[in-house]
């Protein structure tokens, strides 16, 4: 499946009343993917989120996000666009269930924001043209993959508080390093 | 096949085996916990099921961070007592929860002559005060019996008042749990959360005329902005439900039935919800939610002289505010006292 961005055509008026309905209908869209989302995290409750470890809760709405990108034919920043969106939810999320405090949770959340970005701009390099849902469910699943590996060296020694934000910003730090060097590559082939 | 024993049973035969083998240092005239010129420690019942006041006191000085990590019979360890004191003081108060499962407590304080420990063994130190009579091991064998459910709270507004008509402890504390352990609905946050998604949409619609690294930037900013507005309008008060157990009716019979009224006196704004009943036994049934770094003031556990067990057992923490309690995300309790 690939669906594309409606673009105006050249030559099209984009303020005319084709681009405002084009807008509206974007935009209605868009609403449409969120609310599932809103929807799943006010009728899960507490207990069905205090079961589930914090790292794997953001990469599941970062997985969300990433999915919805991939129907409304996104790529590239506004793929990860669609990602920064799903960080709310997954605040919630992380909140709600566990006894994190919010430094905790406002850490784990940047460092798999940061991940997640080093896993888009990797996927931008190695598969440049490939649009397959394939690939989105592959980040997906390497997502939380991560994130499994992350929750069981975070509870591996749970006497030890301080893992708890450490290991997620090791992580996060590897992302974005990730990051920076596929960008990097990326911008060498190019030339 | 033959079955593994059950832990309670296993707990109970380490700690008589711990008593005797700390008998004979009980009947030494040795000073409780002395630790050479550093730390030493005083006072203190370490009665188990109870919260023991000790002094800890140092020549030297103590100023900076004081704790206390308690070791398990099982080897696990856990935070007994976490303090902080400001100004230098030669002896400073700590506050810990004892029950059957700890084995010893080390405790590191800053001092004047540099960081040091003490290390403490529970059974020696309850032998060192006063050797159990039938009175206090009919008393701990009752609190080690009492039905703990693992239970968490449900998103929904707590009951004004239920009835209760419960065939045995377990049966009691479940029934509690279900009615009383309620969290309220976070609707501010789902609010906060609807409006994102329409300002989300409509920069969405406004972005196909940007360059994509700008919209990139403008939907980070948003997302922020949101994700800071849940973190504040979260509610994040620990909470703590203390319902009174009814009197068990009929000879012999064990079952606890009434109606279980919202004290609502005690519940304007501060953690304690208080379930009264008109027929009060010697029992109440608790149960905590300590979001984050919340606690619990220990005054609330203290108000009454009684005995204490918990599904986990508390953190003691000082604040500026005085002593508080830190429990797991959510715990069950029971509160008991002798008959008055």
């Amino acid at each position: 499946m690939n669906i594309q961005p409606v673009s105006p055509k050249p030559g099209q008026d984009p303020g005319g009343k084709a681009g405002s309905r084009s807008m509206a209908f974007s935009a209605v869209l868009h609403m449409a993917a969120l609310l599932p989302l809103l929807a799943a995290i006010a009728l899960i409750g507490p207990q069905a989120l205090a079961a589930l470890p914090p790292v794997l809760l953001a990469s599941a709405c970062l997985s969300y996000g990433r999915l919805a990108a991939f129907f409304s034919g996104e790529r590239g920043a506004r793929e990860a666009a669609w990602m920064a969106e799903c960080l709310p939810f997954a605040a919630y999320a992380c909140l709600q269930g566990t006894s994190l405090d919010v430094g905790s949770c406002l850490i784990l959340l940047a460092s798999m924001t940061a991940l997640a970005a080093g896993l888009v701009s990797l996927e931008d390099l190695v598969f440049p043209r490939y649009r397959g849902f394939a690939l989105a469910l592959g980040f997906c699943a390497v997502l939380a993959g991560v994130a499994l590996s992350l929750a069981w060296m975070i509870t591996a020694d749970s006497s030890d508080p301080s893992r708890q934000p450490a290991i997620p910003s090791i992580a996060g730090t590897l992302g974005l390093l990730l990051a920076f060097i596929t960008r990097y590559a990326a911008t060498r082939r190019r030339r | 096949m033959r079955c593994a024993p059950p832990r309670k049973t296993i707990v109970s035969l380490a700690m008589a085996l711990a008593f005797a083998g700390a008998l004979p240092l009980a009947l030494m005239p040795i000073e409780t916990g002395t630790s050479g010129a550093g730390l030493r420690l005083s006072g203190g019942s370490f009665e188990p099921y109870r919260f023991t006041h000790a002094r800890l006191e140092c020549e030297a000085g103590i100023r900076g961070h004081v704790e206390a990590i308690g070791t398990d019979w099982n080897g696990g360890r856990r935070l007994l007592y976490e303090g902080r004191n400001e100004a230098w003081t030669e002896a400073a108060d700590l506050v810990f929860y004892v029950d059957e499962t700890l084995k010893g407590i080390e405790i590191e304080a800053d001092t004047g002559s540099g960081r040091q420990s003490l290390s403490l063994d529970i059974a020696s130190l309850a032998l060192a005060n006063a050797v159990p009579d039938d009175a206090e091991l009919a008393r701990r064998a009752a609190l080690r019996d009492l039905p703990l459910p693992f239970s968490s709270p449900r998103q929904a507004k707590m009951p004004a008042a239920f009835r209760l008509d419960a065939s045995d402890l377990s049966d009691a504390a479940s029934q509690i749990a279900a009615a009383c352990f309620c969290l309220d609905p976070p609707t501010g946050v789902l609010a906060v959360l609807a409006v994102f998604i329409v300002a989300a949409s409509g920069l969405t619609a406004m972005r196909r005329r940007m360059p994509p690294r700008a919209s990139l930037a403008l939907t980070l900013g948003l997302s922020v902005l949101a994700t800071a507005a849940v973190v504040i309008v979260l509610p994040r008060e620990p909470r703590i439900i203390i319902a009174e157990l009814p009197q068990s009716r009929g000879e012999g019979s064990i079952s606890h039935s009434g109606e279980l009224v919202l004290d609502s006196g005690a519940s304007d704004g501060g953690p304690v919800m208080r379930y009264l009943t008109s027929d009060p036994g010697n029992l109440s049934f608790l149960a905590v939610s300590t979001p984050g770094k919340g606690g619990i003031p220990l005054s609330v556990m203290e108000i009454r002289e009684g005995s204490f067990v918990f599904s986990s057992p508390p953190a003691v923490f000082s604040r500026s505010g005085g002593l508080g309690l830190h429990f797991e995300r959510w715990t069950t309790g029971w509160m008991a006292w002798q008959d008055e």
